[in-house]
Parts: C-alpha cells; sequence; structure tokens
C-alpha cells in the first residue's frame, strides 16, 4: 500500500495504517527531537505528543504538501514550544546531575557509536563539545531549528522553510546568523 | 566575484545551497585567493566537528517510545469507543437512520450469540482456537436489514527449520506482503541464511527496490552484501544509490557498492552523476571519497 493509500485508510479510523506510518517516519521525529533538545526524556515526550497530535488532526491533512513535510511542522512547532520555555526558564546545561562527585550526562544513554568508538578523540575534542553545545542553546530557537533540520537532517532550505510555515529566504538567513555565531565561538577551534 | 561576496556566500557554498552558476563563480574564486580558500578550510573544519555531535536515537529510546505511544493510542481509542455511539463509528454513512443502526446492533448481537452457543451455525470453526474477525463490506439491503461479510482468520503457531521449504516460503510470504514492517524487517533478516536460493535473492532485491519502509530497504540492502558482486544485484544497488529516498540507504548503497570492486566504472559514473544533486552532507562525502580513491573526478563535465 502507498503512503497516500495509507494515509486515507488511517483517516477512515484504520489503526493498522496508523501504525505503519508511525513506524515509517518515527525515526526521523525522533531524531530531530532528540538533536533539537539534546535531552532523550524531552525527546520522548516530543515523540509522544507529535504523534498523538498527528492521530488527532490527522482528518485536516489535505494531501497538499507531503506527509513529512505535514509531520516534521508538527514536530518542529512542538520542539520550537520546548526550546522557547527552556528560554524563559534558562534551563541548566546538559550535565544533569551530580552523584558522589561524577557528574552524569543524561546524553550518555543515546546511541553515539562514532564518539564511542575513538575515546581518545573524546578526550581531545572535550572542549571543543563543550563550546558547541554552549553555542548552540545560545542560538535563537528558531535559528536552532534551522541549523539542526539543515546541518543534521539534510533539509533543503525550501523544504525547511514549508516545515516552519516560513520562507526559504528567512530559512536562509536563520542559518546565516546561526552559522556566523558558531564561527566567531569556535573560531580558535578549527 | 570579490572576497565579500564570497565570504557571504561561503556557508551557503558548503551545504549546496548556491544556484550553479554562484557556485562555479565561487570555485573560480577559490581557486584564486588563499585567503577565502583558508576561511573554506574553516568552515568546513567546523561542519566536520558540529558533525560529531549529531546523536543518534538509540533503539532502547525508540522502543521506549513506541510503547508510550501504543500505551497513549489506546487509551485515546477506549475513551473515544467508550459510549454506546462506538457501535455507529464503522458505519457512519451520511443518511443512515437511527433505525437501521439499531438493527446493526441486533445484528451484531446476535452474531456474537451464535458464536457462543454451542450448535450454532459457527461450529465450524474450531472451538478452541483463537478467532480473528475483520469486517470486510458492510451493506444496506432495504427493509432495515444489513450485510455483513466478516473475514475470519484463525491464529495457528508453525515452527521449523530455516532450511525447511514450507518454513521459507511462508518467511518469503512475509517479507513481500505482510503490513507490518517491523515483521518484513525479521523476515528479511531470517531470509539472510537462504541467500544463495534464487527466491530469497529475488525477494532481497524486490524489498529494496520497492518497499516504502527506510527500515526495510536497509535491512534488505545489508542482506544482499555478501551478492555484492553480481551485475544483477550491482544493477539494483546503482538505483538504489541513484534513487533511493533515504540518506541512509544511499550511503550504504555506495558502502556495498565498493565492496571487491572499487575500479568499477558505472560505478564511478553514477556517483559523479550523485554529486550533481545529492543534499546529504555524509552521502556527498561518501562519493567524493570512493571517487578520489578511484582517482576520479568528483563531477561530469
Amino acid at each position: 500500500m502507498d503512503e497516500a493509500s495509507l494515509i486515507r485508510a488511517a483517516q477512515r479510523g484504520d489503526e493498522d495504517a496508523f501504525a505503519v506510518l508511525v513506524r515509517a517516519h518515527d525515526q526521523s521525529v525522533l531524531r530531530i527531537a532528540l538533536n533539537l533538545l539534546r535531552s532523550p526524556e524531552d525527546a520522548r515526550d516530543v515523540y509522544q505528543e507529535t504523534f498523538l497530535r498527528v492521530h488527532r488532526s490527522l482528518q485536516q491533512f489535505r494531501f497538499d504538501c507531503n506527509f513529512s513535510t505535514w509531520l516534521h511542522r508538527i514536530a518542529t512547532n512542538i520542539c520550537l514550544d520546548h526550546l522557547r520555555r527552556r528560554k524563559v526558564r534558562r534551563e541548566s546545561p546538559r550535565v544533569a546531575s551530580v552523584s558522589s562527585g561524577q557528574e552524569i550526562d543524561p546524553l550518555d544513554t543515546v546511541a553515539e557509536p562514532r564518539a564511542d568508538s575513538d575515546p581518545q578523540r573524546r578526550v581531545l575534542s572535550e572542549e571543543l563539545r563543550g563550546r558547541i553545545q554552549a553555542v548552540l542553546r545560545e542560538l535563537s530557537p528558531r535559528e536552532r531549528v534551522v541549523f539542526e533540520m539543515r546541518h543534521f537532517e539534510g533539509m533543503r532550505l525550501r523544504a525547511i522553510g514549508e516545515a516552519l510555515g516560513t520562507s526559504e529566504e528567512a530559512a536562509k538567513n536563520c542559518l546565516f546568523r546561526a552559522t556566523q555565531k558558531m564561527r566567531s565561538a569556535l573560531g580558535e577551534f578549527v | 566575484m570579490n572576497c565579500v561576496e564570497c565570504e557571504n556566500n561561503l556557508v551557503f557554498y558548503l551545504y549546496g545551497e548556491l544556484p550553479a552558476e554562484v557556485e562555479e563563480s565561487m570555485e573560480q574564486h577559490l581557486d584564486g585567493c588563499a585567503g577565502c580558500r583558508a576561511q573554506e578550510t574553516r568552515l568546513a573544519n567546523m561542519h566536520r566537528a558540529i558533525e560529531a555531535e549529531r546523536l543518534e536515537p538509540s533503539l532502547e529510546l525508540l522502543s521506549a517510545c513506541r510503547q508510550d505511544l501504543a500505551v497513549s493510542l489506546r487509551a485515546v481509542t477506549e475513551q473515544s469507543d467508550s459510549g454506546w455511539r462506538r457501535w455507529l463509528r464503522p458505519l457512519d454513512i451520511p443518511g443512515w437512520s437511527w433505525r437501521l443502526a439499531g438493527c446493526t446492533a441486533l445484528v451484531a448481537v446476535g452474531f456474537l450469540a451464535a458464536r457462543a452457543l454451542p450448535g450454532s451455525a459457527a461450529k465450524g470453526i474450531g472451538g478452541e482456537q483463537p478467532v480473528v474477525s475483520a469486517v470486510s463490506h458492510v451493506e444496506k439491503m432495504g427493509d432495515g436489514l444489513v450485510r455483513i461479510v466478516l473475514q475470519d482468520s484463525v491464529a495457528r503457531e508453525l515452527s521449523g527449520r530455516l532450511d525447511d521449504q514450507a518454513v521459507q516460503s511462508l518467511l518469503l510470504a512475509a517479507a513481500r506482503n505482510t503490513v507490518d514492517p517491523a515483521i518484513r524487517v525479521d523476515a528479511l533478516d531470517l531470509l539472510r541464511g537462504g541467500i544463495s536460493s534464487p527466491e530469497v535473492r529475488d525477494t532481497l532485491l524486490a524489498a529494496l527496490r520497492k518497499d516504502p519502509n527506510d527500515g526495510v530497504r536497509m535491512k534488505a540492502l545489508e542482506s544482499l552484501r555478501p551478492l555484492a558482486g553480481e551485475p544483477q544485484v550491482r544493477a539494483v544497488l546503482l538505483d538504489a544509490l541513484r534513487e533511493d529516498r533515504n540518506a541512509m540507504v544511499r550511503a550504504n548503497a555506495v558502502d556495498v557498492l565498493t565492496m571487491g570492486n572499487a575500479q568499477n566504472s558505472e560505478l564511478a559514473g553514477a556517483l559523479q552523476e550523485l554529486m550533481q544533486r545529492e543534499e546529504n552532507l555524509d552521502v556527498r562525502r561518501q562519493g567524493q571519497r570512493v571517487l578520489r580513491s578511484m582517482n576520479a573526478s568528483l563531477e561530469t563535465f
């Protein structure tokens, strides 16, 4: 069954068709949320909220864009809300808790094969990593979403604009600003 | 192009977001300007450093998310089905009257009673076996009657060795026809053991060519690795490299195609074509690396 047929079946209330749609797209939603929020717990919340919202609103999907664009729009809007709430709260940095003097990084629960497979590089680049994380946190929510979608998801600026309900030009400006901030913060390291 | 214009376009150049003519001007400028070339190198280094920060969700996290969602969706479905109106939901056709709905309910009750009572019309179905029924057709017949067609399926359990013809046939059918992609992935995984069979190979090739699920295509691709030298398999792998919508599949296709025969001119041509339009940075870099290892140019001219 092709995707359009699956969507129509899910719109008629076919839960199996909905489950197939979820399975086809959920890894990409989870990856976007994880990279944007850098927290497995928050990514899990976003995953749940995204697909429940999709389930509720599927009747409103009118095939005037790709299903994945529509889905990404929902997921990134939820991520943006999370990021904005964090900005308001000025959330603490990623290192979440301290136990017996040992810092525990929640992202250690995330599959990170490249870093794990080369511990020496991991140690050497620790300072650079810290700097990158700091800059990512300092970007505006919208800059961060555009930057991560382009850089980590490999999405074209036009598609990012569609997903965010804005123009390609606006997405381009966000990417430019985000990269300039990265360059000025990481200048001495690269 | 001058240095200021080059600087302003550098970000978009590295992301492949410039129109072809601007990209060409950039390349000409970079070839003749050591300062801008150094800036490009620094920015590319920064990209690589940031790339190392990319997170991939673990399978455990994905599985936990799926379980959460299944629980929530069940709760949502039960909530929306909690009232007597649920009887009307599958027959939600404009113009149907409440009287007809009442008839429908009676038919359903009658059907359930028939199944439950010994000696009823349903006795042909083994009493002890679990039966799953799905409504495949409903129809208004006049005089307040409705006709409902149910497809009953009986769950059975089989076990056997992978080299058993019957087991292999069922796995092939599961890999081709099952709606749930997770079952298709598991079936393909089990079939890897029988890759010498033409039927298994054809099923794997068909899955790589046209399965709608990215994970299933990835599994098929991985399973075809031992056959990467066969012309028919290479042709499908090259199609995946050119046309698959998923970047991971394209990247893995490059990897599998380079096994054993890195001097393949068809692969070089396909990679050069790919460089013209590939948007994903990982795939671009991998393609460039392979082309360099073949001493081939990075583009077609």
